[in-house]
């Protein structure tokens, strides 16, 4: 479950990080300055802060269509789009200038340049760092307990209300985060081997 | 016995499968500059750190002055010093590096005269002075307060020169020390180099793919091939006469020069 | 508005208070102990060094979240009475040191080896190595990344509402429920934290361009 809410909150958060990223990297001022506030404001604040706004905030104005878990996923959506795109800003400022010159060179457009070379090349050069944002960003799930959103320390809470064995409650659940976040490491290492580029 | 200042026997190294080393004997006499040249690969980098024990041997023995390097001997077994020894016997050996190696957070001067006062215990004030006197001897009076990233090149191998040679060294090891530099700075280091060999009679051992050094300056060329030495001479003979075919081909590449 | 943020200033302080001395007291703690922690693990025996890579990896492991229940609800189960604040404290040190430990491992690393070959071909022994040549070279290295984690700690401390302890996030908790108007309130606390966290990144960065001396 865990698991689940951080891929579809990692998937609106690599949407919302490449379009911060393309805004601050090629943007106009307005919009760069836009993105900027958006990324240095975020990674600054309490990801439970954004929950809490989220989810009490939002509902006050209307947005009662947002249950807990919705809440939950759109907050940490927001929080990875800012980490996300200081990635992806990284890893388009990192492609080589040679690269898009050859690009050019070839005469592709810009648009194609950016179709073939730009964005390809980037997603080798950010997968490691996005793989270790990701991991980050499963263990932030946990969060989603402090508004009961049905995930495992929330479950281990409710377990712990109910049978007090603390300690192995917590043990137990701190190992199960730690074999997943092993497995996945391994998966994305695996990811990594075949698409990361050596630099 | 006491009128070698290095004195090498039967040198063995091996870094996993490869033995890099199969045996070297060498005798290095104060002044001697000796000029080791080969192919890549040949070993002559690893004998270097050998000597100055930045890389443990396996078997043989290193004297530098007549004391055993790196090891204590007992019942013929080589038993590893600690680590202080070793730096003290270091400070009997100095070392140019090819990448240069200088501290970036000191000045020129600083890198010069951070052995004088932790390793030889020389007073600031002195320390200074040899400095000084040392960078103006390689031509670096005006980059004394400079730091390496503001000098080119040839300029912070020169301060690396004197950063080896200001703590009084019996002998001096140069690791192709040219080989990094851009070809217009190379000259302003071999000169250098030249000038301690002539001026000041300092033991050199330069491993060098520098041919016309090696002919003007040396006073030996020792080839090594495959980690081991194959010739060993004065440099007219050995240049222009070697013995063995090895040495002949790998001479072919240098016939422009030589 | 305006007034109602007033009313509640001294409670928003209160909060803010415990939030500044409780990040101080795990900053100033985890980058203690993550230095010695960070040496023992370059420099260390190796078992010494294994037990703190285990150390260091499960903390990383594992969701803040869980490392602080299994404080504060671990420790009383098994016998110990502690403050809540000590058990707070402790909790995030313990996150921060493995942190610490990290950034001061990777700052060495990150050191050329021709550094200490340098150091070493000039005589210089294992602590003057470390002394003058290392660690000052290591120090401009770990001042970013030092800064990072500052910040998360910071915003860890937020996690201390979740067991009751009346930090910022918490009393912002309280007056939002009470007033209703969680807009203003948590804005507020945002606004809050983002200040405290990008001044510290201010300083973080004014202090590495001091340290910096090559490009």
């Amino acid at each position: 479950m865990g698991l689940g809410l951080a891929l579809l909150s990692l998937a609106i958060g690599c949407v919302i990080g490449i379009l911060a990223a393309f805004a601050r990297v090629y943007g106009g001022r307005p919009i760069k300055a836009v993105a900027t506030a958006y990324t240095e404001f975020v990674r600054n604040i309490p990801l439970l802060l954004i929950i809490y706004f989220v989810f009490y905030g939002l509902g006050l104005i209307g947005l009662h269509l947002l249950n807990n878990i919705w809440s939950f996923v759109l907050a940490l959506a927001i929080y990875s789009g800012a980490y996300l795109s200081e990635v992806f800003r990284a890893g388009m400022m990192s492609v080589p200038e040679g690269l898009i010159e050859a690009g050019k060179a070839i005469g592709l457009t810009p648009r194609k340049t950016m179709q073939f070379v730009t964005l390809p090349m980037t997603f080798r050069i950010v997968l490691p760092s996005l793989s270790n944002t990701f991991i980050s960003l499963f263990k932030d799930t946990s969060l989603a307990a402090a508004i009961s959103v049905p995930e495992l320390t929330y479950g281990a809470m409710v377990i712990n209300t109910n049978t007090w064995r603390i300690l192995e409650v917590y043990t137990t659940v701190a190992i199960m985060y730690l074999i997943t976040c092993y497995v996945l490491a391994g998966l994305l290492r695996l990811l990594e081997k075949k698409y990361a580029m050596v630099r | 016995m006491s009128d070698e200042v290095v004195l090498i026997e039967k040198l063995e190294k091996r870094f996993g499968e490869l033995q890099v080393l199969k045996g070297i004997d060498l005798a290095v006499k104060q002044g001697d500059v000796l000029a080791i040249i080969g192919p890549s690969g040949s070993g002559k980098t690893t004998l270097l750190r050998c000597i100055n024990f930045l890389q443990p041997y396996d078997r043989g023995r290193v004297y530098i002055d007549g004391e055993l390097i790196g090891y204590k001997e007992e019942n013929g077994r080589l038993i590893k010093r600690p680590e202080s020894t070793v730096a003290r016997q270091r400070s009997k050996v100095g070392m140019v590096f090819q990448q240069f190696n200088l501290f970036p957070h000191m000045t020129a001067l600083e890198n010069v005269t951070l052995g004088l006062v932790q390793v030889k215990g020389v007073a600031r004030a002195e320390a200074d002075d040899i400095g000084r006197n040392w960078l103006e001897k390689v031509g670096l009076s005006d980059k004394i307060d400079s730091y390496p990233a503001e000098l080119s090149g040839g300029q912070q191998q020169r301060v690396g020169i004197a950063r080896a040679v200001a703590v009084e060294p019996k002998i001096v090891l140069f690791d192709e020390v040219t080989s990094a530099l851009d070809p217009e700075l190379v000259g302003e280091v071999l000169s250098v180099m030249k000038s301690l060999a002539e001026n000041y009679h300092m033991t050199m051992l330069v491993v060098t793919h520098e041919m016309l050094f090696a002919k003007e300056v040396a006073n030996r060329v020792v080839f090594m091939d495959e980690g081991v030495v194959l010739e060993d001479g004065p440099p007219a003979a050995t240049l222009s006469d070697p013995k063995t075919d090895r040495l002949r081909s790998f001479l072919r590449r240098f016939e422009q020069i030589l | 508005m305006l007034d109602l943020l007033l009313q509640n200033a001294h409670l928003i302080w209160r909060g803010l208070s415990v939030t500044l001395e409780t990040s101080a007291w795990v900053i100033a703690a985890a980058s203690v102990s993550g230095l010695f922690t960070g040496l023992a693990l370059l420099y260390g025996p190796l078992p010494l060094r294994l037990l703190i890579r285990v150390y260091v990896d499960t903390v990383r492991g594992i969701p803040l979240l869980v490392l602080i229940f299994s404080v504060f609800y671990g420790l009383p189960a098994m016998g110990m009475q502690i403050s809540a604040f000590v058990a707070a404290v402790l909790a995030l040190s313990v996150f921060g040191t493995a942190h610490v430990s990290e950034v001061v491992r990777g700052a060495v690393d990150s050191i050329p080896d021709g550094q200490t070959e340098a150091a070493k071909a000039i005589g210089l022994t294992f602590y003057k190595r470390l002394r003058y040549v290392i660690f000052p070279q290591a120090l401009a290295r770990a001042i970013p990344p030092w800064t990072n984690t500052a910040v998360e700690l910071v915003k860890a401390s937020s996690l201390l509402a979740l067991v009751s302890i009346i930090d910022l996030l918490y009393s912002t908790e309280q007056i939002a429920a009470r007033t209703r108007e969680p807009l203003l309130f948590y804005g507020v606390a945002a606004i809050l934290y983002f200040s405290i966290n990008y001044s510290l990144s201010l300083v973080g960065a004014r202090v590495e361009k001091r340290f910096r001396y090559s490009s």
